[in-house]
């Protein structure tokens, strides 16, 4: 896995410092942000996925996700506890919407916070290629013409296929 | 004898997820397997049960009571446990 973080072995979110929403709403960044917020914290690190108008050529007409709700919270809370380990971070937050995502709407907000920026930034960026590849939630492209489930070139689930 | 267990075999419910559901037509039933049956067999278990699921359930994972099941380490089933078909995640 690649990775280049130090771990010291005794590093560790705090109780109550990572927060994970799997939600049908829209999501509001300022609510994540706040999550995270610490006074002890002089970075906040966000990552916003957003429903783009095109792939692959064919013009999107929205995205619609599902969710194993209750996997995928947990899953997320693992890559969550997983990042507090890797890097010095304060807080952490990562909510996914599920059911419609129209062009230019929100998804998946990954927001972090530390005492400096690295380990902020390095961090939320590793969070969102970890939800890709491991989080059992699923999207539905409907493009002009059709419709079909994607799935992430991320994915480890198709390397660790049932037999 | 618990009421998921009668005879031979138990009781495990099975969640359907994105083009599993879709191929399944639901999203989630109750999957009767013979006592003993433990994560290995459960593709196979799936299978004969869902045959529509063919095409997709060998790229996909199997959850057992929200955990990624490991092949390498099985696990033995017992009544009332939760399996996920997971196909290829699509997340973010």
């Amino acid at each position: 896995m690649a990775d280049s973080a130090e771990v010291p072995s005794l590093q560790c979110l705090v109780e109550g410092a990572a927060f994970v929403e799997v939600l049908p709403d829209e999501l509001d960044l300022n609510r994540y942000i706040a999550a995270v917020e610490d006074p002890t914290a002089g970075a906040i690190a966000t990552f916003l996925g957003v429903t783009r108008d095109n792939f692959h050529g064919k013009r999107v007409v929205q995205l619609q996700y599902e969710a194993y709700v209750p996997m995928a919270r947990k899953v997320m809370l693992d890559i969550c506890e997983q990042a507090g380990r890797r890097w010095d971070i304060k807080r952490i937050a990562l909510a996914h919407k599920t059911g419609d995502c129209g062009v230019g709407h929100t998804s998946v907000i990954v927001a972090v916070s530390s005492a400096h920026r690295a380990p902020a930034l390095e961090a939320c960026h590793w969070v969102i290629d970890e939800l890709k590849a491991t989080v059992p939630i699923w999207k539905k492209e409907v493009y002009e013409g059709g419709e079909v489930w994607k799935e992430n070139a991320e994915s480890r689930i198709a390397a660790g296929a049932a037999r | 004898m618990p009421e998921n267990q009668q005879g031979n075999t138990l009781a495990v419910s099975i969640v359907f997820f994105a083009r599993a559901r879709e191929l399944a037509g639901c999203s989630e039933a109750m999957l009767q397997v013979p006592a003993g049956s433990n994560t290995t067999s459960l593709p196979q278990l799936i299978l004969t049960a869902y045959p529509q699921l063919k095409t997709v359930l060998p790229s996909c994972m199997l959850s057992l009571n929200l955990d990624y099941v490991d092949q390498e380490h099985p696990q033995l089933l017992k009544a009332g446990d939760e399996v996920g078909i997971i196909c290829p995640v699509s997340g973010g």
